[in-house]
C-alpha cells in the first residue's frame, strides 16, 4: 500500500528519500505508424490456429530484432482456470512464444503482476506457468515495488507520472496480450487496461479523479509494439474476475494500433467506444484510431 | 558417546529446521493445487511431544488414539533411558545446550552444587495439568517445541526473509533472490510483535547465565513430565565399585542430577549426557547399565508446593473460563470479543480454538498472503499469539487450505476449497464516512472487482437495482457516479481481500471485516443451510449452488 493517496495526479511510486526522475527516455514503438486504424481478426476453433493466421495476416513479426528480448504481458490477474474466461487462455500465449521465436527472437519473458495471491497459485490455476515454461519462455512476476521503475507521462491530460515495470522498460519487443471480458467499473477490459499490469500501484488510479483518462494517459507512453487480444471465449458478466456467463467467438485479434484493436473488440459485446470511455479518451490523444467506422477489418 | 550425544542433537535440530523451512507453501504448476512442502509431516516435533498431545485429550474429554499414537516412540524413549529425549532429541535443549556455552564462565558458579532439587517445574506441570482440565490452555505457552518453533516463526522468520530480500538487491547477490523464493513468500513476512516471542526465547537462552540447563532443569513442563516418566527407567546411570567418591561428576553435571559424592543419581533429572562418564577419572560410571533402585535418589517433592501449584491452576482455568462476556443472540450465544478477532477458515467454535491451539505460528507461517497475524490483544491474554486474520497486511486467498492442513492440533480443521464459500468467519462492512463512493460519489469499484465471491451489489440512491451495465458508463455525471455498494451476508464470508485492496481509509480500510457474521459455532453443513436460507439471487450473479 505504498503510495496511496499521494495527491495531486502524481501518482504510483512517490514514496522514499530516493526519488529518482522519471525515465524520459522509453523509446518508440518499433511498428509506430504501422496499420493505424487496421486489425487483423483469426477464427478458428483452436486459438493457436486462429493466432497463427491473424499474425501471419498482418505481415509477421518480423520487427523483433535477431536474438531481441521480446516481453509479452497476458491479463493473468485472477486465480481462474481457462475455462472461467477471466484471464488470457494459455494456448494463445504458447502459441505467440512459439511464433515469437520462429522470428528469431533471443529471450522471451512473460510478464504479470497478478492482484489474486500467491502468484505462482495464479500462474498455475490460469496455465499460463504451464505454457510458458513448456514452450521454453521465462516467467516473470512480482508484487515488489523495486522492480517497477520510474516514468514520465507526457502526452496525458491528467497522469504526469507514474511506474513502469523494469522488464517491460529493459524489453527490445513489449506485445500486449490482453483478454477480452467484461469489467464492472470501465465496462470492459480490453488491451488499454491491460496495461495496468505493468504500473506498481493500482489503488492509487482508482482513487483518482477519472480512471479512464489515466488509462488513456499511461498508454501513451508506454511503447506497445503489438496487441495481440484473447477473445476466443470472452467474460460477459461479472468481469473482470468473474464466474460469469461467458461466450465463444472464437476470435483472435492483432493489430499495431492498440486503439483500434480495443475499439474492434467492444463490437464483440454489443457495445461502442463510446460506451468504454477510455478507448474514446485515448482516440481523443491521437493513440490510435477509436471510431469504428474508420477502422478496417481483415479477416484472416 | 558425548560426541555421538551431540551429533545426534545436530541431527535432530537440523530436522527440526529443515522441516521449519519447509512449512511452507508448494504450488503444483500443472493444478494450481497448494499443498505444505514438507517431506514429512511438518508438525512432526509437535506431534511426538507428549506434553502437548496428553493436554489435548485432557482438554477436549475425548481419547483422541491418533494423537496418542504419535507420542509413544517418545514415551517409549523414556521408560527406557529417562529423559534422554532431553539431551539427545529436544531442538530446545541443543540451542541451550548452545547458548551455554556461549555464556560460560571461568569460575564454577554457585549453582552447580552436587544436586539443585530442582522441582519448580513439577508444581508448574501441576499447575498446566488443571489449567488443561477446565479448557484454558497455558501449556502452550510453556511447552518447548511449541515455544521454540513459535519464536522462530514470528520472532526470525521476518527478519531472516528481510535480509534475503535486501540482500537480493545487492549487485552480485542476487542469488538470494533465487535462493529465498523458495524458502519465503513472495513479500517479507511480517508477524505483529513477533519481537515478543523472540524476546521469551532469549530470556530461556539468558537463564544459561545462572545455570547450564536452566530452562530445563528449573522451568520445563515437558522435562517435568519426562522425568515422571522416567523415574525408573530401564537403564540408567550405574556408578561401579572404583568409584572414590571425589564428587568430580556431581559437581560437573549440567542437570544437577548426582548426588551423595557422585554415587547416586535422580533418575527423573538425567539427560544421558555423558559427561560424568566421560570426566570420571575411574571410569567407574556406566550409563547404559539395567537399573536397580540404589543407584537412584528419590525426587522428593514437596505436597504443600504441589497443591499450590494444582490450586494456582484450578484459579487461572476457572477465572480464565469466566472471563469471557456472552449475551445471547438470535444465532445462539455469542463471544464478545475484539471485533478483530477473525479466525481462519476451517478453525473450530472460539472457546474449543483456544483450548486447541498451540500458539506454534505453523498457520501464520504458511499462509501465502501473511495475512495470519499473532493475536496480541484481540483474543485476551490467554489467546496471546493465536492466528488471526487481518486482511489489511492480508487476504485469506481464495483457492489456499494451506492452514487446515498445516494445523498440529486441529484448532484449524481441514477443509476443501470448495467448502470456502460457506465457511464464515466473518464479514465485509462498507465505512459509508471514508468509502469515497459513499461519501464523494467518486467511481470506485474495486471491492466489487476483486471479491471472490461476488459480493458487493450496487443499489442507486433511490434503492433500485443497478446492474453493472449501467455502472459502467463512466466519467462524471453518469448514472453509475450515484451507484452505492452493499455487502451481501450471505455470499460475504469476511476473507477480506476487499479490505486488502480498498484504496480509501488508509490502515482503517473503507471496506473492512469484522468478525460479525461468525459463524463456527454451527457446523459446516449448518453454516450451509444458513447461506441456503439467507440467499438472495442476483441478476448477472453466481447462483447457490448445492455442494
Amino acid at each position: 500500500m505504498a503510495g496511496l493517496a499521494c495527491g495531486g495526479v502524481a501518482v504510483g511510486g512517490c514514496g522514499g528519500a530516493s526519488d529518482p526522475a522519471p525515465d524520459a527516455g522509453l523509446r518508440q514503438p518499433r511498428t509506430l505508424g504501422r496499420g493505424r486504424g487496421r486489425v487483423w481478426v483469426g477464427h478458428s476453433g483452436d486459438p493457436a490456429s486462429a493466432l497463427r493466421a491473424a499474425v501471419a495476416a498482418a505481415g509477421g513479426l518480423g520487427f523483433i530484432p535477431e536474438g531481441g528480448h521480446v516481453v509479452l504481458k497476458p491479463n493473468v490477474a485472477w486465480s481462474r482456470n481457462p475455462q472461467q474466461a477471466a484471464n488470457t487462455d494459455p494456448r494463445i500465449l504458447a502459441a505467440m512464444i512459439a511464433l515469437c521465436r520462429e522470428a528469431g527472437a533471443g529471450k522471451i519473458t512473460v510478464f504479470e503482476h497478478t492482484i489474486d495471491r500467491p502468484s505462482e497459485q495464479v500462474l498455475a490455476v490460469s496455465g499460463i506457468a504451464a505454457a510458458a515454461r513448456g514452450a521454453g519462455a521465462d516467467l516473470v512476476y512480482t508484487t515488489a515495488e523495486r522492480d517497477f521503475v520510474p516514468v514520465a507521462v507526457t502526452r496525458g491530460k491528467l497522469l504526469t507520472r507514474d511506474t513502469l515495470a523494469r522488464t517491460v522498460r529493459d524489453a527490445d519487443v513489449f506485445i500486449n496480450m490482453p483478454k477480452a471480458k467484461h469489467h464492472s467499473q470501465t465496462g470492459l477490459t480490453l488491451g488499454l487496461k491491460n496495461l495496468m499490469g505493468v504500473i506498481f500501484n493500482r489503488q492509487a488510479w482508482h482513487s483518482g479523479p477519472d480512471l479512464h483518462q489515466y488509462i488513456a494517459d499511461y498508454a501513451t507512453a508506454v511503447p506497445i509494439d503489438m496487441t495481440v487480444m484473447d477473445a476466443s471465449r470472452i467474460l460477459l458478466t461479472n468481469g473482470p474476475k468473474g464466474p460469469g456467463k461467458t461466450r465463444e467467438p472464437n476470435e483472435v485479434i492483432v493489430s499495431f494500433d492498440p486503439v483500434a484493436a480495443d475499439a474492434y473488440a467492444c463490437g464483440l459485446f454489443g457495445l461502442s467506444p463510446s460506451d468504454v470511455a477510455y478507448v474514446a479518451r485515448a482516440g481523443e490523444l491521437g493513440l490510435g484510431e477509436s471510431d469504428p467506422a474508420n477502422i478496417a477489418i481483415e479477416r484472416a | 558417546m558425548k560426541t555421538v550425544r551431540r551429533v545426534s542433537q545436530v541431527c535432530f535440530f537440523a530436522l527440526f529446521v529443515l522441516l521449519f523451512f519447509q512449512t511452507n507453501r508448494r504450488v503444483d504448476w500443472a493444478s494450481g493445487g497448494m499443498d505444505v512442502a514438507a517431506w514429512g509431516p511438518a508438525d512432526l516435533f509437535l506431534r511426538i511431544d507428549p506434553l502437548l498431545g496428553w493436554t489435548a485429550l485432557i482438554g477436549s474429554g475425548s481419547l483422541l488414539i491418533p494423537v496418542l499414537v504419535w507420542t509413544l516412540p517418545v514415551v517409549a524413549l523414556t521408560l527406557l533411558f529417562g529423559r534422554a529425549f532431553c539431551g539427545w532429541v529436544c531442538p530446545l535443549g541443543t540451542c541451550i545446550d548452545g547458548a551455554d556455552r556461549l555464556m560460560r564462565r571461568k569460575k564454577l558458579r554457585r549453582t552447580d552444587r552436587e544436586v539443585t532439587r530442582p522441582r519448580l517445574k513439577y508444581y508448574i506441570l501441576a499447575g498446566l495439568a488443571l489449567t488443561a482440565l477446565f479448557g484454558s490452555q497455558l501449556v502452550w505457552v510453556l511447552d518447548p517445541i511449541a515455544l521454540l518453533t513459535r519464536g522462530l516463526t514470528l520472532g526470525v522468520f521476518g527478519p531472516l526473509n528481510w535480509v534475503a530480500q535486501a540482500a537480493a538487491g545487492i549487485p552480485g547477490l542476487g542469488w538470494a533472490a533465487q535462493v529465498g523464493s523458495g524458502l519465503f513468500p513472495e513479500r517479507p513476512a511480517v508477524f505483529r510483535s513477533g519481537a515478543l516471542a523472540l524476546l521469551v526465547l532469549a530470556a530461556i537462552l539468558a537463564g544459561g547465565y545462572f545455570a547450564r540447563r536452566f530452562w530445563c532443569r528449573s522451568l520445563c513442563p515437558l522435562g517435568a513430565l519426562l522425568g515422571l516418566l522416567g523415574r525408573f527407567p530401564l537403564f540408567r546411570r550405574r556408578v561401579g565399585a572404583a568409584c572414590t567418591a571425589c564428587s568430580a561428576c556431581g559437581i560437573d553435571c549440567k542437570m544437577g542430577a548426582i548426588g551423595d559424592k557422585g554415587r547416586r543419581t535422580v533418575t527423573s533429572e538425567c539427560i544421558f549426557c555423558y559427561s560424568c562418564a566421560e570426566l570420571c577419572r575411574q571410569d567407574a560410571i556406566r550409563m547404559i547399565a539395567p537399573g536397580g533402585s540404589r543407584h537412584s535418589m528419590p525426587l522428593d517433592l514437596d505436597r504443600r508446593r504441589l497443591l499450590a501449584g494444582f490450586g494456582l491452576g484450578a484459579i487461572w482455568g476457572v477465572s480464565a473460563r469466566a472471563a469471557t462476556a456472552t449475551r445471547s443472540t438470535r444465532d445462539g450465544a455469542s463471544h464478545i470479543v475484539d471485533k478483530h478477532l477473525i479466525r481462519p477458515p476451517g478453525s473450530v467454535a472460539e472457546s474449543l480454538f483456544t483450548e486447541r491451539c498451540a500458539r506454534c505460528g505453523a498457520c501464520m507461517k504458511v499462509c501465502p498472503t501473511n495475512g495470519l497475524q499473532p493475536a496480541i490483544a484481540e483474543a485476551g491474554l490467554g489467546g496471546i499469539w493465536t492466528p488471526v486474520l487481518a486482511p489489511r497486511i492480508g487476504e485469506c486467498s481464495q483457492n489456499c487450505n494451506l492452514c487446515g492442513q498445516v494445523c498440529p492440533t486441529d484448532a484449524i480443521e481441514a477443509f476443501e476449497i470448495a467448502e470456502k464459500e460457506h465457511l464464515y468467519i466473518g464479514r465485509a462492512a462498507i465505512n459509508r464516512s471514508t468509502c469515497i463512493v459513499w461519501e464523494s460519489g467518486k467511481q470506485c469499484l474495486v471491492c466489487d472487482e476483486v471479491c471472490s465471491y461476488s459480493t458487493i451489489y450496487w443499489l442507486d440512491e433511490g434503492g433500485g437495482d443497478v446492474t453493472h451495465e449501467d455502472l459502467a458508463s463512466g466519467g462524471e455525471g453518469a448514472a453509475g457516479a450515484q451507484a452505492l455498494p452493499y455487502v451481501d451476508p450471505a455470499r460475504c464470508v469476511g476473507c477480506g481481500i476487499c479490505e486488502y485492496n480498498c484504496p480509501a481509509g488508509g490502515p482503517d480500510a473503507a471496506i473492512r471485516v469484522t468478525c460479525d457474521g461468525d459463524k463456527r459455532h454451527l457446523s459446516r453443513a449448518g453454516q450451509k443451510a444458513w447461506q441456503k436460507d439467507n440467499w438472495v439471487d442476483r441478476e448477472g450473479k453466481p447462483e447457490f449452488q448445492q455442494i
